[in-house]
């Protein structure tokens, strides 16, 4: 059986041009093999600068990559042929509000999606986008909005609409969660887990919370300035870390706050 | 000692659908040498509340409060150039994106140097400027930068977020100020820089008694050493205490939801639902009546269309007409 | 006043009726706008609200004061001319071309500004950035001098000036449309909707185009005011527009020689001309106070 996503030696390097003199290359990412099976759910971990915002843009389309190919199913992904992987990947931006277009309806953005990679009339195309809003917990009301009416966790349940409009087989998010309210991210977080029950949509995140990742990852990928230095399932990173950094990406900070839950606060740690 | 003391501030705005109470009854003491954590969600007027208390204040917005005392100076009584004097000289701020305060075009020395109060300087120019130099590292120094030679020659952009952070610190603390405001000042950053800068802070506060309000909008976010907690929810206070009773014995709804929601790496199985508040926050125009939590409190009833009183029990103060603790009724 | 909604439920509004609202809230755009009406509605209606043919002379009402004073008559409101012409239909019927051309000429290089725009907005690499550079030296030479030199090539003539009046719009909206559109492009709705699989026609008009409004309209306003500011320059210099059509500038030129005999002759062209291009830029800045406020509000 072939797997869902393949990456092989995907890299990516940025050239910073000066005026018109050869520029510097600056390497974002090396060379990097995965393959990501149906249903499961990635989570990438890494330091700022470590490249993890990279993977996640080389598989939406976002960013071209410099070598390499990316296969789907078996098929090989045209890095210039957008309409080939939108109806299979789909990406979460960070910020939910600028990944919105100010000037167009709810409704006339989700449509978009439709309107290209789908061959349904007008009227199948509103009763869909009506259906997938009631699936992330809006109201068909909204189709009329526009983007700044809504609270950031609407914002964000619009983005996650428009990804899986198109029943997707990925889903990639670029640090989804970080700029929401905790209660607002627990919401998104159970809407995200439902959804993927329903739909058996693999889920690939970037992320820097340790909590967030042990909740929802079946695999981590750690990357350290651009080069992958651990991979495997959660639970043999969690409890065998290979390196360093892992066990440090790893730790919550919870851990601490539980020591002070559970014993007096001493002052040791205050002293060096 | 209590150096700070708001009893009952309320800020109002004028918005377009009329004035709206953002900050309600908002009560906060701060001992002298102590890290006070405030949590709230976004919308809970937090950042209202630092600028209520460092004065910069917007002529639109309405503030009112039985008592803003900052040590024995009432700061609503003060006029502006006197409140600036007490501010300037006692209380200091450091926000979410260190980047962006500091002036992109001049090196962090430069602006460090800028800082270092005229008045302690001795001798004259070429001695006094010398003395600006030794200072300004010593107090990077005391960031726990151990270059201070390179990163002062170096412009902010160049500085990695945990630095530029502490570089923020260290210009906070030029002046010794006896508070301390931080807005929010490790989100969005790596754990393991976070717990740098939180290790920073503490042992600031408690080598030179500063104290600290270290404002959050999230449970996983707390200065393990804070010694107490305010839990804020759209302006109101839910709950008040201790750090370790609050967090262990939380008495607020609230406290428990954010609790659950935040921490759930430990009482979740992985790939659970969550336990959550149902809806969303409400906005400035929709704020409900009463406990403000009424409409996403699963334990609300009818009296919560009430505003409850603060209550106390020992060190920690809730205000829910149905707390989650056995409290011994003193009527 | 009862309200059939039961709820009250505030609503913010749509981004454009923001603006719209911003601009409700200032009573200066909003008398900008009225007398801007005014003067479109008279321009529109000029052939059936004419009291007399503007180009006949009354032979005995020679240089005839405006009515309010002493020697006038009601019969020419605003009196006559040198010729015996009726100031008020000359003022009237010359709103055609102080008013009416313009918006021609600012409406054409608007299309064909925006779309040479939007065509170097999109595109990238050396073509947009020659573009960019040789619209700087245009952009460099102040309009009325292009003008001129235009007109001092091809000949004065109406239909001259109109093709020099629009040559030299059109690069203010090449410069603007194709600002607008290379900041919008690199946004992230931008990349959200190329995810989409979005052609490129659609991702222009449907996605880009509608965050570039305010921009067209705010150098629509400059440009008109640009517009016939030069139409009445080109005719007080005799270059514009030929006599005996009634043009407010060349009406004020031909009046300087009796302007101590006669001076309704030029102060009320002039005023006509003074209050259109008031309107026109006060309603321009007013609709850019309101696009800042909105943006800092949000």
């Amino acid at each position: 059986m072939t797997k869902l996503l393949e990456l092989k030696n995907v890299s990516k390097h940025y050239v910073h041009k000066d005026g018109w003199l050869p520029g510097r290359k600056v390497c974002a990412l090396e060379p990097l093999t995965l393959t990501l099976e149906r249903g499961e759910t990635l989570a990438i971990m890494g330091e700022t600068g470590s490249g993890k915002s990279t993977i996640a843009k080389l598989i939406a389309g976002a960013e071209k990559p410099s070598t390499g190919e990316i296969y789907l199913n078996g098929q090989l992904l045209d890095p210039r042929n957008y309409r080939q992987r939108s109806r299979h990947i789909r990406m979460i931006f960070q910020d939910s509000l600028r990944s919105l277009n100010p000037q167009t309806t709810i409704g006339r953005q989700l449509s978009e999606a439709l309107l290209f990679n789908t061959t349904l009339t007008s009227d199948e195309q509103r009763e869909h986008v009506m259906t997938t809003l009631r699936k992330v917990g809006l109201l068909p009301d909204h189709y009329h909005f526009y983007p700044h009416m809504l609270s950031s966790g609407q914002q964000q349940r619009v983005c996650i609409a428009r990804a899986i409009i198109v029943d997707p087989q990925i889903i990639v998010a670029d640090e989804a969660f970080v700029s929401l309210d905790p209660s607002i991210r627990a919401q998104i977080i159970n809407l995200i887990l439902d959804l993927q029950e329903d739909m058996s949509i693999s889920f690939i995140f970037v992320s820097h919370s340790a909590e967030i990742v042990k909740h929802v990852a079946d695999k981590i990928l750690i990357l350290h300035h651009g080069r992958l230095i651990e991979f495997g399932s959660t639970q043999t990173l969690m409890l065998h870390p290979k390196e360093q950094l892992t066990r440090l990406l790893l730790q919550t900070d919870l851990q601490s706050n539980v020591t002070v839950v559970t014993s007096a606060p001493t002052h040791s740690t205050t002293q060096e | 000692m209590n150096i700070l003391d708001i009893r009952n501030l309320t800020i109002e705005l004028e918005t377009s659908a009329g004035v709206v109470k953002v900050v309600d009854k908002l009560s906060l003491q701060i001992a002298e040498g102590e890290i006070h954590t405030l949590v709230g969600e976004s919308g809970s007027g937090k950042s209202l509340l630092a600028k209520a208390i460092l004065g910069f204040i917007n002529p639109r917005w309405r503030i009112t409060a039985d008592r803003l005392w900052w040590r024995h100076y009432d700061l609503l009584a003060l006029n502006p150039a006197q409140r600036r004097l007490v501010t300037g000289r006692d209380m200091a701020m450091i926000f979410q994106n260190p980047g962006s305060y500091l002036d992109p075009n001049s090196k962090v020395g430069e602006q460090l140097r800028e800082l270092i109060p005229a008045g302690e300087l001795k001798g004259l120019y070429l001695r006094r400027k010398a003395d600006r130099q030794t200072r300004a590292e010593r107090l990077l120094h005391r960031v726990g930068i151990k270059e201070a030679k390179s990163i002062m020659e170096s412009y902010p952009y160049e500085l990695s977020e945990g630095l530029a952070q502490k570089v923020s610190i260290a210009m906070a603390i030029a002046h010794n100020p006896k508070l301390l405001i931080a807005d929010e000042p490790t989100t969005a950053m790596e754990p393991n820089t976070r717990a740098q800068i939180y290790r920073l802070l503490a042992k600031l506060s408690a080598s030179q008694s500063m104290s600290i309000l270290m404002i959050t909008q999230d449970l996983t976010s707390i200065i393990p050493e804070s010694q107490r907690i305010s839990l804020v929810y759209c302006g109101q206070l839910m709950e008040v205490g201790p750090t370790e009773t609050v967090l262990s014995k939380p008495a607020h709804p609230y406290t428990e939801a954010m609790l659950s929601m935040s921490l759930f790496g430990q009482t979740a199985p992985p790939k659970t639902r969550l336990p959550t508040l149902t809806g969303a926050i409400p906005t400035l125009q929709h704020l409900p009546i009463g406990c403000r939590l009424g409409p996403r409190c699963p334990y609300a009833r009818q009296a919560c269309i009430h505003t409850p009183r603060l209550r106390k029990v020992k060190q920690q103060q809730y205000a829910c007409h149905f707390p989650l603790i056995e409290v011994i009724s003193d009527d | 006043m009862p309200s059939t909604n039961i709820y009250y439920q505030y609503r913010e509004p749509s981004p454009l009726r923001a603006i719209w609202v911003l601009m409700n809230n200032n009573p200066f755009a909003v008398a900008a706008l009225y007398v801007f009406g005014f003067f479109l509605l008279i321009m529109l209606l000029s052939p059936f609200i004419v009291p007399h043919n503007p180009d006949y002379q009354y032979a005995d009402a020679v240089l005839q004061a405006p009515s309010w004073q002493q020697d006038g008559q009601i019969r020419f409101l605003f009196g006559t001319d040198d010729l015996g012409r009726d100031l008020l239909s000359r003022i009237i019927a010359g709103s055609v071309y102080s008013l009416g051309y313009p918006i021609l000429a600012v409406f054409i290089a608007a299309v064909v500004g925006s779309s040479i725009g939007a065509w170097a907005g999109m595109s990238r690499g050396v073509q947009s950035s020659t573009l960019n550079h040789l619209l700087d030296v245009i952009l460099s030479i102040p309009s009325l001098l292009l003008a001129l030199v235009i007109i001092a090539i091809v000949g004065p003539s109406l239909f001259n000036v109109m093709i020099a009046i629009t040559l030299v719009l059109i690069p203010q909206f090449i410069h603007s449309v194709h600002n607008a559109i290379y900041e919008e492009r690199y946004k992230e709705y931008v990349t959200a909707s190329r995810l989409n699989g979005c052609s490129r026609w659609y991702m222009l008009t449907r996605v880009i185009a509608p965050n570039t409004t305010t921009v067209i309209v705010m150098q629509v306003t400059i440009a008109l005011s640009t517009a016939i500011l030069d139409i009445a320059a080109l005719g007080f210099l005799g270059l514009g527009v030929q006599s005996p059509a009634p043009e407010w500038g060349s009406m004020l030129a031909r009046s300087l020689d009796q302007v101590y005999l006669s001076p309704w002759t030029m102060v009320l062209p002039g005023i006509a001309l003074f209050l259109t291009i008031l309107a026109i830029n006060v309603l321009g800045d007013s609709i850019r106070a309101a696009i800042q406020e909105r943006v800092r509000s949000s």
